[in-house]
């Protein structure tokens, strides 16, 4: 008998998320404990996964069990190469986020419950090929995420919380109508994303095909978040606990992409191909926005958080060129690959990019970019390790995002020249406002206050550099992850 | 079963359950009529609860039963029983609710529980009739007694405002109905369902006298739902009434309410659905609209449910008007899940205005979610699953409802439900966000703190202890279990829904003519 390694990945955290949550208060140990087994047993299981996935097309390992006869709702999960990639960040950040903590020390229950709540939500959606499957677990993580950042958040967490729920919970609504739409065209009606994406029932841009790819793309856009949907994101950020930021830039607004690539490009080819353009711009305006509002930032968490949607803008303008260029063609497949490969790499960068900003406002008390000033000289490890990270998130050949910005521009370029190269503006101003940061905060010489700042203590280290190390892996052998990306068939239901 | 017998045979096998209702109201009367506190306090809701549990037990023995009654006057079917064990289940939670919860000085007494009881019956048949003279009965027999309920708490003012108002545009609705069916008769020529079918199938759907019999009473039949734009007593009564009678009123009358509307649309005037569907479904979009509005300013939990259930009465309606048997079933299924997650709520509500003496302002329940954790998850949970979020049975019964209406080409009525869903996050979130969010006010902290001494000895002055500490008298432990127990039914079926979604296509099969 073979071991479903799919399920255990999932459940586990989930079981763990309800033991940690029933244990008694004075086992005060305990929860981090849980957190951490639990963590490892579902990056042990995502990694088993790794081995026995073949490479070859379309979706393996397919785990059913069934689950709402009536409804044909099933227990299903699978992985394709991008499902694959995309576990395999959540493993790796749920496990160092664990590792560092959230909150008070030691962890509590209710920190120890909700994270693993949350990367069971997070890998179930990658996994899931059931679409109830795949809306639940979407909604899910929106409840852990609302209570880490409600309950461990900064001043004014309450209404960041809120705000963050209200915006994705009603874009989730859109998502959940055209869930049903797609149920009811398929013929027969059916919840199964592998049957959906191999071949997508809704063809053509009609009126009926547009509306659905709508509902679909709102959901998402809020998700990713895409320029004008974007205003829940920075409150979210700069309110969440470190170990919440982290999360949300590096797991959640995967959630996002993933499901334009999964569900807009692969079950709604045709009607994305006829509004890839209009997507492309919006990507393109969350390019230049992101650079451009995190340019004028002076606390460092809020300018990570706009240059997430200036990255995630890569990711869109990626997506929407393959839409338009179609599967079959190199661009699109070097378009949708690079924006899945960015996916992957922004979400190490960045959960880096979020932990370096934490550590320093735990030390520093601030965040102010004004304020603070020669850092490299008390934490040199400090130093030379956000330098890395900043290089890495402006894009420096031979770290993480060159790759995949590299791929996107290229087939973008093939597509629309003129987004390709406004695209690249983007760069510029990222390059600019990293290196005035790094500039003002950390070279020089340090003001009076700041110049016995401790350096970094093993806690952190032990969270920050295993980031450091995949950022530097990533950049120099990008086949690590893009064979994975590449292997799979994207495009498998668009025809020419 | 009996068919072979002479003359009005009886098949008192399936009549029992209503039998059974019936004869437990009277026996609660008589022995409530015994002194002593004793029996008022103890025996009589025990008999309450027996009686109603006797039903549920004939319920199940009769399940499968599919039969008409009576010479057709009442109908056995899968709808009749579904809906049913919804009233009953809404009845028992009542009655766990009243026991403590009305002041003794006030001694509702045995009269309570026998109105409450006939009250059922009269929706058994309501939702069984097939006749519209049972119909107009069972209409009456529920209401009636509703009227007095309302009114219970002699002594305060908000309940008999309550009473009175319900009463009087209660009357208005049945006058209405009984006009409608006057009409109807005129045109189809015969008061029972089957008849009336036969008789509009013709030529007769475009009958102006059978068109505005059908207009009045849906409207009749629209007051008793709080289906705009004739649910504006719903906030008005649901706030003034005892806080059981509210959670009886918002779960079991709607349920009778819309199981009604199904047999009498889907049924009888099946064969006219061109003239009433799109009407109908247009009161489901206002209504859906309306009670979503209507709830976002609301600071009153009763009214806020009152207005969402305005709201989830539009959803409903939309299981109605579709006519195929996939409605049918997301409506029962819907009625059942309702049940749930109100009942949960209100015992959370009917808890905190016992231990604090903020009544049922959403204020009563800050800071919950650490001060009485056992109440504040019910409340999220019935929340969540009201707004239709997944792993709760609100989500399944939405999709179920929603599912329905796209199938049968109402796709904007689904899109109405899903924006409704949008709005109505709005104030659910804020009732979990008290919970969670908001510290305990110092007042209510007081209350709920104060055993034998007063919290803030010294600052309080005599009258602000010794009314609370009335209230806290009176202990909340069955709510609390009540609270958890309907809190966690509604994650089951959330996750599980397959039993009850096996349940209400029951009520499905009971139409024939729908497909």
């Amino acid at each position: 008998m073979t071991v479903p390694w799919l399920s255990v990945a999932v459940a586990v955290p989930l079981l763990g998320a309800a033991l940690a949550a029933l244990l008694p208060a004075r086992l005060t140990a305990a929860p981090r404990l849980i957190a951490l087994g639990c963590a490892a047993v579902s990056a042990l299981a995502v990694a088993a996964t790794w081995v026995r996935f073949d490479g070859g097309q379309g979706m393996q390992l397919v785990e059913e069990v069934e689950w709402i006869p009536a409804l044909d709702v099933a227990w299903r999960l699978g992985v394709d190469g991008m499902s694959l990639a995309m576990a395999a960040l959540t493993v790796v950040l749920f496990a160092v986020t664990i590792a560092y903590g959230v909150g008070p020390r030691p962890m509590t229950r209710a920190a120890a419950a909700l994270l693993l709540l949350l990367e069971a939500a997070c890998l179930a959606f990658f996994l899931a090929q059931d679409f109830i499957l795949f809306y639940v677990a979407f909604d899910l993580t929106l409840v852990a995420m609302y209570f880490l950042i409600a309950l461990w958040g900064e001043a004014n967490r309450r209404y960041a919380a809120l705000k963050f729920f209200l915006y994705t919970l009603i874009g989730s609504l859109p998502v959940l109508l055209g869930i049903i739409a797609l149920y009811l065209t398929s013929e027969p009606n059916t919840f199964d994303m592998t049957v959906l994406a191999a071949d997508p029932a809704v063809r053509g841009a009609g009126t009926g095909a547009t509306l659905i790819w709508l509902a679909f793309f709102v959901g998402f856009a809020i998700k990713t978040p895409i320029v004008p949907f974007h205003t829940w994101l920075p409150a979210a950020h700069v309110e969440a606990p470190t170990a919440g930021s982290v999360l949300l830039a590096g797991v959640l607004l995967k959630l996002g992409t993933y499901g334009l690539v999964r569900v807009n490009l692969q079950m709604l080819p045709d009607a994305f191909a006829r509004y890839a353009l209009p997507v492309a711009l919006l990507g393109l305006v969350s390019v230049v926005f992101g650079a451009l509002v995190a340019l004028a930032q002076r606390d460092l968490k809020r300018l990570v958080a706009y240059t997430s949607i200036n990255h995630m803008g890569y990711v869109v303008i990626g997506v929407a060129a393959a839409a338009a260029a179609g599967g079959a063609s190199r661009a699109g497949e070097l378009a949708v690959d690079g924006a899945v490969f960015q996916m992957v790499a922004h979400g190490v960068v960045t959960a880096a990019l979020f932990f370096l900003a934490g550590f320093i406002a735990s030390r520093a008390g601030t965040r102010d970019l004004d304020e603070l000033s020669g850092l490299m000289r008390p934490m040199p490890v400090y130093g030379t390790l956000a330098a890395l990270a900043f290089f890495a998130s402006l894009g420096l050949p031979g770290l993480a995002q060159f790759p995949g910005e590299l791929q996107i521009f290229l087939g973008a370029f093939a597509v629309w020249p003129a987004v390709a190269a406004l695209a690249v503006l983007g760069l510029v101003v990222s390059a600019a406002l990293f290196l005035r940061a790094l500039q003002r905060a950390f070279l020089g010489e340090p003001a009076e206050r700041w110049a016995r700042l401790p350096d970094l203590h093993a806690r952190e280290l032990v969270a920050l550099v295993p980031l450091m190390v995949l950022t530097v892996a990533l950049g120099v052998y990008p086949p690590l992850v893009l064979d994975l990306i590449d292997s799979t068939a994207w495009l498998a239901g668009a025809g020419p | 079963m009996n068919g072979a017998a002479q003359g009005a045979s009886v098949d008192w096998a399936a009549l029992s359950p209503l039998l059974a209702l019936a004869g437990g109201a009277l026996v609660v009367l008589m022995v409530g009529l015994f002194p002593g506190r004793g029996v008022r306090d103890r025996v009589v809701p025990g008999l309450a609860l027996l009686t109603l549990a006797v039903t549920a037990g004939l319920l199940v023995w009769q399940y499968d039963t599919s039969t008409d009654l009576l010479e057709g006057a009442l109908r056995v079917d899968g709808l009749t029983v579904t809906l049913s064990f919804v009233f009953v289940v809404a009845g028992m939670a009542t009655v766990v609710m009243t026991w403590r919860h009305l002041d003794p000085v006030e001694s509702p007494g045995p009269e309570l529980y026998t109105l409450l009881l006939s009250s059922i019956g009269g929706m058994v048949v309501l939702v069984a009739a097939q006749d519209l003279v049972t119909l107009f009965l069972g209409f009456e027999l529920l209401s009636i007694p509703l009227y007095v309920l309302c009114a219970i708490q002699l002594r305060r003012r908000g309940s008999l405002e309550s009473g009175l108002k319900y009463l009087v545009v209660g009357s208005v609705g049945s006058a209405t109905l009984v006009y409608g069916f006057a009409l109807i008769y005129g045109a189809a020529g015969t008061t029972g369902f089957a008849g009336i079918a036969e008789a509009i199938s013709g030529d007769l759907s475009s009958d102006v006298l059978l068109l505005a019999g059908l207009a009045l009473a849906i409207v009749g039949f629209a007051f008793k739902a709080s289906v705009a734009p004739f649910h504006q007593w719903t906030p008005d009564v649901y706030e003034g009434a005892p806080t059981p009678i509210t959670a009886f009123m918002a779960t079991a009358t709607k349920a009778a309410a819309l199981g009604v509307l199904l047999r009498f649309l889907d049924v009888a005037l099946l064969p006219a659905a061109e003239a009433w569907a799109p009407a109908v479904a247009v009161l489901a979009a206002v209504t859906i609209v309306v009670g979503n509005v209507g709830a976002l300013g609301q600071s009153s939990l009763k009214r806020l449910l009152a207005w969402s259930g305005v709201a989830q009465a539009g959803y409903l309606l939309a299981g109605v008007v579709v006519g195929t048997s996939l409605g049918v079933q997301a409506t029962v299924f819907y009625l059942a899940v309702y049940l749930l997650m109100n009942m949960a709520a209100f015992a959370v509500i009917a808890a905190r205005e016992r231990e604090t003496n903020l009544g049922d302002s959403v204020d009563a329940l800050a800071g919950l979610g650490t001060s009485r954790p056992w109440l504040a998850w019910p409340m999220t949970i019935a929340m969540l699953a009201l707004a239709g979020f997944p792993l709760t049975a609100g989500f399944i019964g939405k999709f179920k409802l929603i599912e329905a209406s796209v199938a049968s080409g109402y796709t904007w009525v689904g899109l109405m439900i899903v924006i409704g869903s949008m709005i109505s996050l709005a104030y659910y979130l804020k009732v979990i966000a008290a919970m969670w969010m908001r510290e305990a006010p110092a007042g209510a902290a007081a209350v709920a703190a104060t055993g034998p001494r007063p919290a803030l000895a010294g600052a309080s002055t005599e009258a602000q202890i010794t009314a609370p500490t009335r209230h806290t008298r009176r202990g909340t432990g069955e709510l609390t279990v009540m609270a958890v127990l309907f809190g966690a039914a509604t994650l089951v079926v959330g996750i599980v829904p397959q039993p009850l979604l096996d349940f209400a296509a029951k009520a499905g099969e009971a139409f024939p003519g729908l497909f």
